[in-house]
């Protein structure tokens, strides 16, 4: 139709476009994923807290300073008095806790800046995954050897739904150093193994223990509760499959 | 072009798409400081109150309101008696521990115990744990199995957990009541383990509560 030079320049301007579009699409699809965006996020704190140094060096247990999160969804950042109750003695002049002190003494508190953080439209529970033993490390990774906290796992729904469906790849037994409760007593040499799964025979043979719920739901799983021992201690209990209807995460 | 240069133009060209792929299936990472990129905010950040968040409505900036002045909690109790305020306690508590001593309740004892006293106390009670040895310099954590401590009533020990003393914090708000008297079983039957045994375990590998009283009452 026309003369050669301007059909040859028209299908390189269309071809071109087309390879833009493709290469663009491609990277904004993939790009746009939790596991490119949220991954290795690694806000510099106010204070220079070390979770390498409190937890692992000095072994104290994650449930020490998020306590509550065995009866909350939310898990709890410590408050200012949990760091005074050892810093009031322990390098009371530090400069590197001037922040705490004067946070201590105006009873305002410390703006930690936020790590992981689900979009608001998602209702996730802490209590529920700790009381089926699944250790922090599962979802945190290695926070004993971090200095500063980053985000380790992509939290997407992708993510969350791999574990529900194939909790024996993902669950990483409840640990010692945890503080989870697993109902019974610690083996005599615990404090040898203080990071690594107290039993690790938990995950086997889950499908054997959950039954499926077909209706009214689908991709929901009952597995049987142990009715509590003693009130006001939370029971644990063996993980079955996490659910897949979409209620149970978006209400 | 030279075919040594086609090679080179190949392998970079091949790195460079190794590294992007690399990149976009969230293989390759690198840590960052900036918040992660939200190309679409949908409805991620909602306006409510959140755990431990921010809200400027009020003055101190916090979501989280103590509660109103003169009000009591409808479950759970505050602990009513201040540090050091150990004989108010000792009559409160003057029935003990009203948990059974049962192998469920020493393993949540354990478990309580390992997670909140350890640090200082040690796994074993002896009061020289790692925050001990490497922070408190000169002051020092009580050895929870010295004669004097094992002569400590149920109640005292109670107070202690709940209200601190002296430099030890109170741990009231973080450990349940239910869980504080299951820490006291644990003490016991640590204090009981470094002394030879005091109190045999029964037959059902339970020790009895009637047992365990008469040896704190012989002891004091
Ligand atoms: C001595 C107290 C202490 C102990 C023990 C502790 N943490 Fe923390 N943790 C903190 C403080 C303070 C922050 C907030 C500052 C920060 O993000 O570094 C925090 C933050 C975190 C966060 C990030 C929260 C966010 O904003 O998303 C995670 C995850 C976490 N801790 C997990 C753990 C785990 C798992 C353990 C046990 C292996 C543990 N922590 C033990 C004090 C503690
Ligand atoms: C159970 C006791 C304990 C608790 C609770 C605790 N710390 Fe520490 N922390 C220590 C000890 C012990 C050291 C000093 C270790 C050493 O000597 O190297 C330390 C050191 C530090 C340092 C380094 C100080 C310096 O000058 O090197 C910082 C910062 C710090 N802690 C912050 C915090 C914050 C913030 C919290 C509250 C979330 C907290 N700690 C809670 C025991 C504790
Ligand atoms: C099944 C996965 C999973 C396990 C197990 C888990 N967490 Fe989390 N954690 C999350 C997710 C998801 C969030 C983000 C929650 C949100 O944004 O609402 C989170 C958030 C947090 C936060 C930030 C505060 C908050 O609630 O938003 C802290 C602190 C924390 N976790 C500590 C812990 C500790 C300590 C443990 C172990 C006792 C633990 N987590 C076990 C998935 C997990
Ligand atoms: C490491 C594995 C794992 C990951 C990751 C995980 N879960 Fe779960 N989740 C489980 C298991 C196992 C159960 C079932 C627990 C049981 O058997 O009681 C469960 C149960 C649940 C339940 C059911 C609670 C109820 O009351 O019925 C919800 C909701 C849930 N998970 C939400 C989430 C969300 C949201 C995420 C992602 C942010 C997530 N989970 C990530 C393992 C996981
Ligand atoms: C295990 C919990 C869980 C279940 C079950 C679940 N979701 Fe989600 N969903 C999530 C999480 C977590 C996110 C947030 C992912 C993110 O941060 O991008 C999400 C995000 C979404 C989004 C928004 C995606 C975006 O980026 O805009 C939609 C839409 C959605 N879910 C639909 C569904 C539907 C439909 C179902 C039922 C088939 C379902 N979800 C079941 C956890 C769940
Ligand atoms: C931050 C370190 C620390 C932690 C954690 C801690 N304690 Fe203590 N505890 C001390 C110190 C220091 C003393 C000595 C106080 C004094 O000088 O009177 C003490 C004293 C005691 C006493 C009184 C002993 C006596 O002879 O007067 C008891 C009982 C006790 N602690 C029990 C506990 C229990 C139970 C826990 C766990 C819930 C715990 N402590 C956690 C530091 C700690």
């Amino acid at each position: 139709m026309f003369s050669q030079r301007i059909d040859r320049l028209l299908k390189r301007t269309i071809l071109g476009t087309g390879a833009t579009i493709a290469v663009g699409a491609i990277v904004l699809y993939f790009g746009m994923r939790n596991d490119v965006t949220d991954v290795g996020y690694r806000p510099q704190q106010p204070v220079p807290f070390s979770h390498k140094l409190h937890v692992g060096q000095l072994q104290i247990h994650c449930q020490y300073c998020h306590a509550g999160v065995e009866q909350s969804a939310h898990s709890p950042v410590p408050t200012t008095s949990v760091c005074m109750g050892c810093h009031i003695v322990i390098k009371a002049e530090s400069p590197k806790l001037q922040l705490v002190r004067e946070s201590w003494e105006k009873g305002i508190p410390i703006q930690w800046r936020r790590v992981h953080k689900l979009p608001d439209y998602v209702h996730f529970n802490h209590a529920r995954h700790i009381r089926a033993q699944i250790d922090c490390q599962s979802c945190h990774g290695n926070v004993e050897i971090q200095g500063v906290i980053a985000q380790n796992k992509p939290l997407s729904m992708g993510w969350c739904l791999s574990c529900h469906r194939n909790p024996e790849e993902h669950i990483i037994p409840a640990r010692p150093i945890s503080g989870i409760f697993t109902g019974e007593r610690l083996p005599e040499d615990f404090r040898e193994h203080l990071f690594e799964p107290i039993n690790s025979n938990l995950v086997k043979g889950v499908a054997a223990r959950v039954r499926p719920i077909t209706s009214p739901q689908y991709g929901a799983w009952e597995t049987d509760i142990p009715t509590p021992v003693i009130a006001g201690i939370p029971h644990p209990k063996l993980p079955g499959y996490g659910p897949e209807n979409c209620s149970a995460c978006h209400y | 072009m030279s075919t040594p240069a086609k090679i080179a133009l190949a392998l970079l060209l091949a790195l460079m798409a190794t590294f992007t792929i690399g990149v976009l299936s969230g293989k390759i990472w690198w840590f960052s400081e900036d918040p992660p990129l939200m190309v679409i905010p949908d409805m991620d950040d909602q306006f409510r109150l959140k755990p431990q968040g921010e809200a400027r409505f009020f003055a101190d900036n916090r979501a989280q309101r103590d509660p109103v002045e003169g009000t009591l909690p409808r479950q759970g109790k505050t602990y009513p008696f201040g540090m050091g305020d150990v004989d108010s306690a000792e009559k409160y508590f003057a029935a003990g521990n009203p948990l059974p001593k049962t192998e469920y309740v020493l393993a949540r004892g354990q478990n309580r115990f390992n997670t909140f006293c350890s640090p200082c106390h040690n796994y074993t009670g002896t009061g020289d744990g790692l925050v001990q040895q490497k922070g408190f310099g000169n002051q020092v954590t009580m050895n929870l199995l010295r004669e004097e401590a094992r002569a400590y009533s149920d109640a005292k020990i109670f107070h202690v957990i709940s209200a601190g003393q002296n430099i030890m914090p109170a741990y009231a708000d973080r450990i349940s009541e239910t869980d504080r008297w299951a820490i006291v079983h644990y003490i016991r039957e640590l204090q009981q383990k470094a002394n030879g045994g005091m109190v045999p375990p029964t037959s059902n590998g339970t020790v009895s509560s009637t047992q365990s009283t008469t040896v704190s009452k012989r002891m004091q």
